[in-house]
């Protein structure tokens, strides 16, 4: 892919206190691709988000938005700068209404004529949410609230989506839906980095893949070519299989 | 001969009695030396202010209860003095009886304020019981008519005067020694409950009052009694006090004395017997000094509470204290050599060696069933319809992707939930619905996912508050250092370093007083099994305990924890993500996927089991 | 009997009146907790120092008791002046108490809200004393509007005032909590502070403003209670501030509505009590409530029960 990738880890290492939790990361992504980082429990998967996200600091390395430096810049700046998230089981706001969340998704923006068109492009692309733009997030279905959760990332036109786990605490048949919309979106043109346990989800929509095992990549490749690898059962399950 | 062994098992050192002998002289010598009545008084106010700061400090300072109704119980004393021993009702008791009288009744009264401290944590156990003294002090003030009880705000005076079998206490000097006799026990049964199983209890429960449950703390029984205590010093106090003042007006306990003594056990340092004596002294003692500055009193006391809260909350004495054994840091062994701390080996021999641990010949028969077990959260199902068995002597790896129930699972065998549905049997008996200290009690004890330790607590506490559940000291016998508690401190002290020496030497020497929290990560970990081993546990459940482990230190774990099965006997659960470890120490595995079991079996044929492959790596998308 | 249904009107406008302020001091608390968990401890002395603002503005424009200007634009005066200076002070002490606290165990941060607390009292004495202070109203309202009868019921028209005015600030909190942008994302904030910072919203500022907004509001509260009853003094914050926190405790902790009909419940019982029990066991009404409360339903009227995740 040409030109500056959106996002760009070089030799982050990050750690906890003495403990480290990531070793020697790099991890690129381009311009309209969907990219999935996976690995088991305690992979260090979530370690990254919240590198990119500046809620941790690198001991070495950087991370780069756009070309430009981001690690080390407080939170709420890297997001002014075009980053969004879905966190981990979607936590949108209970008591607020669908359209209160959408509006707290385009908090950063100023152009207020402009808020209001997108918003109203965002229930068009989601039809369920329409009709329930008026009621408070915590009366919505799983389904619902997935839908919700996405729109309030995707209102703030993001250089990139982030997913934080997005099959985590679904049940099976809601996982099919999510990975669906984040297919969905990721037609549209936005560029997605999805961080994921359920390795054959992730895999079925994404352009390539990382997988990450007690902090270190241990598999970069195409999505194609890692779901015909075997070292990817390895890597999950470890040395006994 | 018979000499020194005799001195060496009373521990007794030069320096102790040294101490004692000057504060014994002190005591003497003090009321004779003050210039006069008028210091009289405040040396003998400041012996109350002791008694009471150190009474606040059993329920604030040990236990961690921000209780703001204390100074009432300081007025229910001294009333009760009061209406017993005076013209006011015609009642005249002698001090002798009035004085346990009146302790008694408080406390009866601190039980049950502490009942509501039951359900209510932190800010608003703050409240209510600010609410009480605002009541307690509204009574004092309005109960004159139509029947004077309290005599408003003019209060009561004029009491009978007091004798001791006789010898009569009427001058400030009498009354001098007689409130510091009654603060010297203070100060003694407070260091004797510091090193007993009911004060690390209480600082159990200050420091992480679900792991203090979990690990065998009654801690609604303990709490019970961190308000009865602090309420028995406080009426005492109050009975000295009502005597000594020859009055009592309910101006004297109001909001202002309360602040008073917080801050004196603040500045001392919670929990701290020594700086809490010392920041009593002090605050009662300064003020004299100031009393130009008198307007500003209650302002420095603002002040000294927001600055010390913000810059030092561990008070200004910290962790200095007379009664604190040194502690020890030796760079040097006996070689000469300076070493790093972390490679200062005691030779292992040296260490005791720990022989106990359940005894059981490998056999069949289930110790822990889980039948049909469910647990609903609202509308989420955590755990579904789940049954197993534990055998004896055998470790079972509970193993799945994230939120399949594990810890949950966890959690309802020790008691934190009781199941939706199900029951739960160990060793036949059923624990359904058990309150956590009672399965500790039974035999199951558990470490925790993201390590509960208690953190301002020395290694050693830590694994001796495993042992409340094994020991029964109670009050009495703890202050009077009976024959009882020596021995069951000596043992278990012996028991804690047993256990610890397991870990070899990082747990032990100069490490057994270190706070919990300068632990490093593993070593953290291994603090933990040890407490729950300490509670002589049959069945021990670990929640991961090798996670944040490099490599060679989850290999020592490892084989510690196969240790634990083959030479000890226990029977264990282990939650795991490290499979490597799974396989090396499991004789049966359990797979759980979104709360139901997928498969059980051994290692092998659970990992290449398709559905639990499926569980990790996902399903094949349609 | 026909004696209490002849005072219930006068006891329900009275009610309704004491209510309105409670709710003011209430939203203070609530608001406070529903962002930090915390319970503002200082949040009664911040009422007292209100109340003395209007005081001093009024005892300012004032001479020999007698209002130098327009007494509409005085009874303003009072009350912007009195939101401005404790609005401010509400800034300045989770500034310098509570921010750096943020991550110490909660017993610290009540010690530290508890010391502030007697600073602020006790400032307050030292620089004035425990005097009281009157307000004269009397000179500030013309007769013959002063008190007016509608049927058998007799209303005063500082009664009037404070109830309007307490619940039109009430009014304006909510169009500011449920219209404006900043409203939503300190809503935002209580319910899930870590995805709002996701949103990119600063956590920090808005808990400057959940500051300066609930303490403004307690201020109000303390200047309409010297308009009520004309008179202040530097102990009048402790009780109402347990008044104020049972409101809010009653109505669920953390939730605003629930804050403003507490006050108002607690505004009704309160004066319903009195006409069957003597005044000065008015106060124990209150403290009852909050135990009972507390002890059987500590999650209020409209707050939700939430379990303790381990």
């Amino acid at each position: 892919m040409e030109g500056v990738p959106i996002l760009e880890l070089e030799n982050v290492d990050t750690y906890y206190g003495s403990v480290q939790a990531l070793d020697d990361i790099n991890i690129r992504i381009d311009q309209g691709e969907l990219v999935c980082l996976l690995g088991g429990n305690a992979s260090g998967k979530s370690t990254v988000l919240k590198t990119i996200l500046g809620v941790c600091r690198p001991k070495r390395g950087t991370v780069k938005l756009e070309g430009q430096r981001i690690d080390g810049i407080p939170t709420k700046d890297i997001i002014s700068r075009g980053v969004a998230i879905v966190p981990e089981n979607r936590r949108i706001f209970p008591r607020l209404t669908v359209l209160e969340n959408l509006e707290m998704g385009a908090y950063l923006r100023t152009d207020k004529d402009q808020i209001k068109k997108d918003i109203d492009e965002m229930l068009r692309l989601f039809p369920r949410l329409t009709e329930r733009r008026h009621q408070s997030g915590i009366t919505l279905s799983g389904g619902e609230q997935q839908m919700l959760a996405m729109a309030r990332a995707l209102v703030s036109n993001p250089k990139i989506l982030l997913m934080d786990e997005p099959s985590m605490g679904l049940s099976p048949a809601l996982v099919d839906q999510q990975f669906e919309l984040i297919q969905k979106v990721h037609q549209q043109g936005t560029t997605v980095f999805v961080v994921e346990q359920n390795a054959q989800m992730a895999l079925s929509i994404a352009d390539r893949a990382y997988v990450l095992q007690t902090g270190s990549i241990v598999l970069a490749d195409t999505a194609r070519n890692l779901l015909k690898n075997d070292m990817m059962q390895k890597a999950y399950l470890g040395e006994g299989t | 001969m018979m000499g020194s062994s005799f001195i060496k098992t009373r521990h007794l050192k030069t320096r102790h009695i040294a101490l004692f002998t000057a504060i014994g002289t002190a005591l003497v010598v003090a009321p004779l030396l003050m210039p006069d009545n008028y210091w009289l008084r405040i040396y003998g106010m400041t012996g109350l202010y002791v008694m009471l700061a150190l009474g606040l400090n059993v329920v604030a300072g040990f236990t961690g209860l921000l209780d703001l109704a204390y100074v009432a119980f300081f007025g229910i004393g001294a009333y009760l003095f009061a209406f017993l021993s005076s013209n006011h009702f015609g009642i005249h008791l002698p001090f002798l009886l009035v004085l346990p009288i009146s302790a008694l009744i408080t406390m009866g009264c601190g039980f049950a304020l502490g009942a509501s401290s039951i359900r209510l944590r932190g800010d608003y156990l703050a409240i209510v019981t600010l609410a009480f003294s605002q009541i307690f002090k509204l009574l004092l003030l309005n109960l004159n008519q139509p029947i004077n009880i309290t005599g408003g705000v003019n209060g009561i005076y004029n009491f009978d005067p007091i004798d001791i079998f006789g010898l009569k206490i009427m001058s400030p000097q009498a009354y001098s020694y007689l409130i510091w006799c009654f603060a010297m026990l203070v100060i003694v049964g407070s260091f004797r409950f510091k090193r007993s199983r009911i004060g690390r209890g209480w600082e159990a429960i200050r420091e992480d009052e679900l792991a203090a449950e979990v690990i065998g703390v009654h801690t609604t029984w303990m709490k019970l009694m961190a308000f009865a205590g602090g309420a028995f010093v406080a009426g005492a106090s109050g009975t000295l006090f009502a005597s000594f003042q020859d009055s009592v007006f309910p101006n004297n306990f109001d909001f202002a004395q309360l602040v008073v003594i917080y801050c004196m056990v603040i500045l001392g340092g919670l929990g701290n017997i020594t700086g809490v004596v010392m920041g009593a002294i002090l605050l009662s003692i300064l003020p004299e000094f100031l009393r130009e500055y008198g307007a500003y009193r209650m302002i420095s006391y603002g002040l000294i509470l927001i600055l010390l809260m913000a810059f030092r909350p561990q008070g200004i004495l910290g962790e200095v204290g007379f009664f604190t054994k040194p502690k020890k840091r030796p760079e040097k062994d006996e070689t000469g050599i300076l070493r790093a701390s972390t490679d200062l080996y005691y030779p292992e021999a040296d260490l005791p060696t720990w022989t106990e641990g359940p005894r059981y010949t490998r056999g069949d028969h289930p110790v822990l069933e889980v039948k049909n077990v469910t647990m609903n959260f609202g509308g989420l199902r955590a755990v579904n319809d789940l049954s197993f068995s534990l055998h004896e002597r055998e470790i079972l790896s509970i193993i799945g992707p994230n939120g399949s129930g594990k810890t949950t699972l966890f959690n309802l065998i020790s008691g934190i939930y009781a199941p939706s549905t199900g029951h739960i049997f160990f060793k036949g008996k059923e624990i359904t619905g058990f309150k956590p200290h009672r399965i500790a009690k039974a035999g199951i004890a558990r470490t925790f996912q993201n390590l509960r330790l208690f953190n301002n607590m020395s290694v050693l506490d830590n694994v001796k508050v495993g042992q409340f559940c094994r020991t029964k000291s109670g009050p009495l016998s703890i202050h009077l250092g009976s024959a009882l508690h020596k021995k069951e401190e000596r043992e278990t002290e012996r028991v804690a370093k047993e256990i610890l020496g397991l870990f070899g030497t990082r747990l032990a020497g100069y490490r057994y007083d270190q706070k919990a929290m300068f632990l490093s990560f593993a070593n953290r970990r291994r603090l933990e099994i040890a407490r729950a081993m300490s509670t002589h546990a049959e069945v021990l459940m670990l929640d991961e305990p090798s996670a944040g482990m490099n490599p060679q230190e989850t290999i020592e774990m490892t084989d510690f924890i196969k240790k634990l099965r083959d030479r000890y006997g226990y029977t264990i659960l282990v939650i795991e993500h490290k499979l490597g470890v799974v396989k090396t120490i499991s004789n049966r595995v359990i797979v759980l996927d979104y709360g139901s079991k997928i498969a059980e079996g051994s290692y092998d044929q659970v990992a290449n089991h398709k559905p639990v492959i499926e569980a990790y790596l996902g399903r094949e998308r349609n | 009997m026909e004696i209490y249904l002849q005072q219930l009107p006068q006891q329900l406008v009275n009610g309704l009146t004491i209510g309105g302020v409670y709710a003011l001091i209430a939203i203070g608390y609530t608001m406070v907790y529903g962002i930090l968990s915390m319970l503002n401890f200082a949040h009664g002395e911040i009422y007292m120092i209100g109340g003395f603002t209007g005081w001093w503005v009024l005892h300012l424009l004032s001479r020999q008791n007698v209002p130098i200007v327009n007494a509409a634009l005085l009874i303003s005066l009072m009350l912007i002046l009195s939101m401005v200076v404790t609005g401010i002070l509400g800034m300045g002490i989770e500034r310098f108490a509570y921010r750096p606290l943020r991550k110490s165990p909660r017993m610290n941060l009540l010690l530290s809200a508890l010391g502030v607390s007697i600073l602020l009292q006790n400032l307050v004495l030292n620089y004035q004393g425990a005097k009281v202070r009157f307000f004269h109203v009397t000179s500030l309202i013309p007769e013959s509007i002063r008190v007016f009868q509608v049927g058998n019921v007799v209303f005063s028209f500082t009664r009037i005032l404070v109830l309007m005015v307490a619940f039109m600030l009430m009014v304006l909190l909510t169009v500011l909590v449920k219209r404006t942008k900043i409203g939503k994302a300190m809503r935002a904030t209580a319910q899930d502070p870590e995805a709002a910072m996701f949103m990119g919203i600063d956590v920090d500022r808005i808990v400057v403003f959940v500051f300066l907004i609930g303490s403004a509001l307690g201020g109000a509260a303390g200047t309409l209670v010297g308009l009520l009853f004309t008179q202040v003094d530097y102990y009048v914050g402790f009780q109402a501030g347990l008044k104020g926190f049972t409101a809010a405790v009653l109505g669920g902790i953390g939730n605003i509505f629930g804050a403003m009909m507490g006050g108002i419940l607690l505004g009704l019982v309160e004066s319903l009590a009195t006409t069957f029990f003597p005044a000065t066991y008015k106060d124990v009404v209150a403290f009852i409530i909050l135990i009972i409360v507390l002890i059987f339903r500590p999650w209020g009227l409209m707050g939700e029960k939430i379990p303790e995740k381990v």
